[in-house]
């Protein structure tokens, strides 16, 4: 009788020396849009342990992705907004001093106002769009890249973002007002 | 690289190139020049610090290991539709890497590449010999697969959701075990694609490609046909208990 236990090669190779490594390089990236999107510190820190859990739990195609921290940001941005949209909280209002910081980078203040706008007005758009709204305005990608990122063509994503430009006054990068 | 009114490189690229990861060199370039990226990485640096003081490491890591027990244990509706079982799992359901040479369903490819499945559950292992295979409640699939030098594997379910299961070199001679056996979640049915190649394949590329043939087979899985990638590829379909 063969041997009912016996593991084959090609297990995890996880344990908490790679879990540091990734609290390291991209812990404060993805708790910051955690807390930006849950306005919560506690929500947000439970809803960090989940992005990397995910991450944990697909450690081969993790492992494997050309970002790992544009993959992570990906996931913790739909998570987060599934976690408003199941609590059936709405979008809030105010700034956290997070945000102030943020905006004091490139174009200041006003970048940040432009985040506070688009953001203020998610509330009024589907999932999808929402994705798209945050990784264009607050990761700052392209529209190329926010469909690579959602897996989704160029002119959806377009169509999606002008939507809420329009609603807020801002324009398209490559468009004018 | 940023939609802001100005040309330096966006947030996301700023936080990836502050954790190492490769960009583009004129990217890059910048980067390392740059003043203003300099202070906007400096702000970064600070958050990190930040957050090591808010939340220790661990706290961290004892979080992150009990969410992932958690979602092993319940998936939802807003996981991956595949559950990675870990390897302690999978002891349970495998008899050995004699027992699955034995039972492997595999497809021989020209060049001496292969692909092969095993289902395995409470009543034993058996290979995953048919194009569609019905899984019982448990069951679980692995993948072994040998002949290329990267495995790139997805699935697609009957909505049309793609998942990676799979983006990685293979280094070993011979036959490699992909980690992990395959739970999937979910009714109805998953088609799994393997891809063996000599080269990485772009995931992003594949999975476009992926759902274009099930939208033009009006979703139905058992028409998906080849898709246009360098390699080699093997299909299964699953049909979920």
């Amino acid at each position: 009788m063969r041997p009912a236990l016996q593991v084959i090669d090609g297990g995890k190779t996880t344990g908490r020396a790679w879990l540091q490594s990734l609290y390291v390089k991209y812990g404060s990236a993805v708790y910051g849009r955690c807390r930006f999107i849950l306005r919560d510190g506690s929500l947000a820190e439970d809803a960090m342990q989940d992005v990397f859990a995910r991450a944990l739990l697909n450690e081969g195609s993790f492992r494997a992705e050309a970002s790992p921290l544009t993959w992570l940001m990906k996931i913790a941005t739909h998570h987060c907004l599934n976690v408003i949209r199941a609590a059936g909280a709405g979008w809030r209002d105010e700034y956290a001093a997070m945000q102030v910081v943020r905006g004091e980078g490139h174009g200041g203040t006003q970048a940040m106002e432009a985040r506070d706008l688009v953001r203020k007005s998610l509330r009024q758009f589907d999932l999808e769009t929402q994705q798209a709204v945050i990784h264009y305005w607050v990761d700052e990608l392209t529209l190329e890249e926010v469909a690579v990122v959602l897996d989704r063509s160029v002119p959806p994503n377009r169509k999606r973002l002008r939507a809420i430009a329009d609603a807020t006054g801002q324009t398209l990068a490559g468009e004018s007002s | 690289m940023t939609t802001l009114a100005t040309k330096h490189p966006g947030e996301l690229t700023l936080r990836r190139f502050l954790a190492e990861e490769t960009l583009d060199a004129e990217t890059t370039a910048h980067l390392h020049s740059c003043s203003e990226c300099a202070a906007r990485i400096g702000k970064f640096k600070e958050e990190q610090r930040s957050f090591e003081a808010e939340v220790p490491f661990e706290r961290f890591a004892a979080g992150v290991e009990k969410s992932a027990r958690v979602l092993k244990k319940k998936p939802t509706g807003s996981l991956p539709v595949i559950l990675m079982a870990l390897a302690a799992c999978f002891v349970a359901f495998f008899a050995g890497r004699e027992v699955l040479e034995e039972v492997r369903g595999g497809n021989r490819i020209k060049g001496g590449a292969s692909v092969d499945f095993v289902i395995a559950g409470a009543s034993g292992q058996r290979p995953a010999a048919n194009e569609v295979e019905q899984l019982a409640t448990g069951e679980r699939v692995r993948i072994g697969v040998s002949g290329g030098k990267h495995v790139l594997a997805l699935s697609i379910d009957e909505g049309g959701e793609v998942s990676t299961i799979y983006a990685q070199p293979l280094s070993a001679e011979g036959q490699t075990w992909l980690p992990d056996s395959l739970e999937f979640t979910g009714r109805g049915r998953e088609y799994v694609l393997e891809v063996l190649s000599d080269a990485p394949i772009a995931t992003e590329g594949v999975t476009a490609q992926l759902r274009a043939h099930f939208k033009a087979s009006g979703g139905d899985l058992s028409k998906l046909g080849d898709l246009e990638v360098p390699g080699v590829q093997v299909h299964r379909t699953f049909l979920k208990p």
